[in-house]
């Protein structure tokens, strides 16, 4: 059994005339991973790239990209649903040669003897390989899917528009994880893909590290064995969810996921989720504005799993005239505040050092370093660290490195939307 | 025929299920909401419309019983309404108001001072042919502690929560005619308040127990001294007994405020639960801070109010020119 809570955390008063509210949910499942009768169907697919620059290095970082694979092999479990695909102009089957394999001891040491005997050439069109991933998945329609995709470079040999498309075909049917090997390919991307899948993105700086991040991406994968989870937002009548993010334990914008229920009630899906889960959203709602004493429903959350609600955690809006009411700051509404304008500051500051806005540049990694010291954020101000000289963390002031190494910045930059959990007291 | 609640669809009669929508045509229709009008409000309390958090009965009453009117509200700033009002008539003739204030930062007050309220107006309405009227006064307030005292957070073992156990004013008055005039006898624990304010006289019968804006005197079962203050007096010529919370005294603190408002309000035509909540009005209008109770008696019928609007009126001006 698994259970799901939701938890509210707000500043229900506003003052007169205010239509926004905020809200802060917090997420739990708790228990064995399980809902219903026993284990669902699961896909587990790994498509890695073999394009002709994996080869480069002397063939180093395609020995690293074998050996990763075959250890994530070993992490499938038995029963599982399972295929690796090469990834080139083209995609084509490693193994099994079609379809999908049945993981047990057999299946996985021919798996293994096949990724052996790959070899890399050719281009790179991510899209066509996860259309292959989309074909795949479709043959286990309801079972939960993942995709590992690794690339190391850009998606050169198609149009920006059949990677929409091959993305957007595959919404729903599996979540992926992207990652990048080195410094040659394109975040941007890879976060396209990410988001869309529900999915996460990072650097892999060095080949050597392939193996070990390979190994805990599909032991994870294993591990979320509730398929379809879903926030199930009712917002009064006359009102607009201006957005749904999830913010920990990253920062993704759920709104343009909402899928209608009816004309006051959306689906934001949230992915599979294993046993031992806790993740936040931050919602924020405009309703319609009430007299002062009044109080409205500004929002109910639902959590509904394989198809089933779950009892709904309430966002609650007081009108009053009391200013110690309605200037009360949330603690977690504003800790997540900071930890997105803390992503802004990263990615603006980046941008703006690329364009050789120096001043800019210096402006807004100095507010990172300052948000990022001051909520926690200690991974972040070390990404930070490796791309300006840090004066004084308290006030923001920091000079920019002359030298950097392309991998760390790509690395400060994955990252920044990574957050920390606020303080719980 | 009948309709489908849900999509208008006709049914017959005996139809379970409508067929057009799938709407249970047995179940409930749900209460129409008072903010929107759609039949949309769900269990919670909150429409499943516009989201309009229905009001809780205890936050807006009413009450009349011949020339007794009392109203209670919650106010703009609190949640919850922990006034309570009760009023009634004696076999004498005797009319009876209580208006107790429960304490808003002690959780069950609202139960407390509803309970003390009852049974402090149902020992004065059966004990009038009985003892004195002081030591009547007294035994009621005996009951309303003892109610105060025995709310349900009180019996249950947990421990209070923060702020104490369930606490509350009290404040009653007995106001028997008496051929041309009134005698009145107040008891009050706390700072809710009694006035007279009529023709001849306006006054506050009683005084508030609070040194620097804190309560010294309450019911509940951490009070100090529970004991009443009773004040007895005999007034002539028409007026009303105003017994009220401070969520009214604190906007019209002074008698002749007091007299003002009821004066301009009667000039706009308001008599008894008119009047009363008119009165609660203004203090909402004001702010409404806190919880608002107000209990008024007139000791004369109301349409003879309203046969002689003008000569009460500005009679009720000139006699209190002195006090101001």
């Amino acid at each position: 059994m698994t259970n799901f809570t939701a938890e509210v955390f707000q500043n229900e008063f506003l003052p007169a005339g205010a239509d926004i509210i905020d809200a802060v949910v917090t997420v739990r499942s708790t228990g064995d991973g399980i809902v219903g009768a026993g284990r669902k169907e699961a896909v587990e697919m790994i498509v890695i790239d073999t394009s002709g620059s994996m080869q480069e290095e002397g063939g180093r970082k395609m020995r690293a990209a074998r050996a990763a694979t075959q250890a994530a092999i070993d992490t499938i479990d038995d029963g599982v649903y399972f295929a690796i695909v090469g990834g080139n102009a083209g995609a084509y089957m490693i193994y099994p040669n079609e379809g999908l394999a049945i993981s047990d001891p057999r299946t996985r040491e021919e798996a293994k003897q096949m990724v052996n005997r790959t070899q890399a050439n050719g281009g790179t069109a991510i899209g066509t390989w996860l259309k292959a991933a989309a074909y795949l998945a479709n043959l286990r329609p309801g079972a939960i899917a993942h995709c590992l995709l690794l690339t190391d470079g850009k998606n050169q040999h198609e149009e920006s528009w059949v990677l929409d498309n091959a993305i957007s075909n595959c919404v729903g049917l599996f979540q992926c994880d992207a990652r990048g090997l080195g410094s040659d390919w394109d975040i941007e991307e890879m976060r396209r893909v990410s988001s869309a899948l529900l999915g996460s993105v990072d650097i892999i700086p060095r080949p050597e590290d392939m193996e070990a991040e390979f190994t805990r991406l599909t032991e994870a994968a294993m591990g979320k064995q509730i398929g379809s989870v879903a926030l199930r937002l009712w917002t009064p009548k006359g009102s607009a969810s201006e957005f749904v993010k999830q913010v920990a334990p990253s920062l993704e914008n759920l709104t343009h996921g909402a899928q209608s229920v009816n004309p006051l009630t959306n689906d934001y899906p949230l992915g599979s989720w294993a046993g031992e889960e806790e993740r936040d959203y931050h919602i924020r709602v405009r309703i319609p504005i009430g007299n002062v004493g009044d109080e409205r429903l500004a929002a109910r959350v639902m959590l509904v799993i394989d198809g089933v609600d779950q009892p709904a955690a309430l966002v609650r809006a007081i009108w009053t005239d009391d200013e110690r009411l309605s200037t009360r700051i949330n603690r977690e509404v504003a800790h997540y505040t900071g930890q997105a304008e803390l992503a802004d500051a990263i990615a603006g500051g980046l941008a703006a050092r690329d364009q050789g806005d120096q001043k800019t540049a210096t402006i807004k990694l100095g507010r990172a370093v300052q948000i990022a010291h001051q909520a926690g954020n200690g991974d972040t101000v070390r990404l930070l660290q490796k791309v300006v000289e840090v004066d004084d963390p308290a006030t923001g002031t920091v000079r920019l490195k002359r030298q950097v190494d392309k991998a760390d910045e790509m690395a400060l930059d994955v990252r920044s939307t990574r957050t920390v959990r606020v303080n719980k007291k | 025929m009948i309709s489908c609640p849900s999509c208008a669809e006709e049914a017959p009669e005996d139809a379970k299920w409508c067929e057009a929508c799938g709407q249970d045509l047995n179940s409930e229709p749900l209460p129409v909401c008072v903010s929107c009008g759609e039949r949309e409000v769900a269990d919670e309390g909150y429409c499943l419309s516009c989201g309009h958090k229905q009001p809780a009965e205890r936050d807006h009453l009413e009450f009349e019983d011949g020339l007794l009117a009392a109203v209670t509200d919650r106010g703009r700033r609190h949640r919850h309404n922990e006034d309570a009002v009760a009023i009634g008539t004696a076999d004498n003739g005797a009319a009876i108001l209580v208006v107790c204030d429960g304490v808003s930062s002690t959780p069950g007050s609202a139960e407390a001072s509803l309970r003390a309220a009852t049974a402090a107006r149902d020992l004065l309405q059966a004990g009038m042919d009985g003892p004195d009227i002081a030591t009547l006064l007294t035994l009621a307030t005996e009951a309303a502690q003892s109610e105060a005292s025995d709310s349900k957070e009180i019996s249950s073992s947990a421990p209070y929560a923060q702020g104490g156990p369930p606490s509350s004013t009290f404040v009653a008055v007995v106001a028997t005619p008496n051929g041309d005039g009134v005698d009145l006898a107040t008891a009050w624990v706390g700072d809710s308040r009694a006035y007279w304010i009529g023709d001849q006289a306006i006054r506050l019968s009683s005084h508030d127990h609070e040194i620097e804006g804190s309560l010294v005197r309450w019911l509940g079962a951490d009070s100090l001294d529970p004991t009443p203050e009773i004040s007895l007096e005999s007034v002539s010529g028409p007026g009303h007994v105003v017994v009220c919370s401070d969520g009214l005294w604190r906007y019209a603190d002074h008698p002749s405020e007091l007299s003002e408002l009821i004066a301009r309000l009667q000039s706009e035509g308001q008599r008894g639960l008119g009047l009363a909540s008119a009165m609660v009005d203004f203090a909402i209008d004001g702010g409404g801070h806190d919880n608002i109770s107000v209990a008024i008696w007139s000791n004369e019928p109301l349409d003879a109010h309203r046969s002689q609007t003008g000569s009460t009126a500005s009679g009720a001006e000139s006699s209190k020119e002195p006090t101001q």
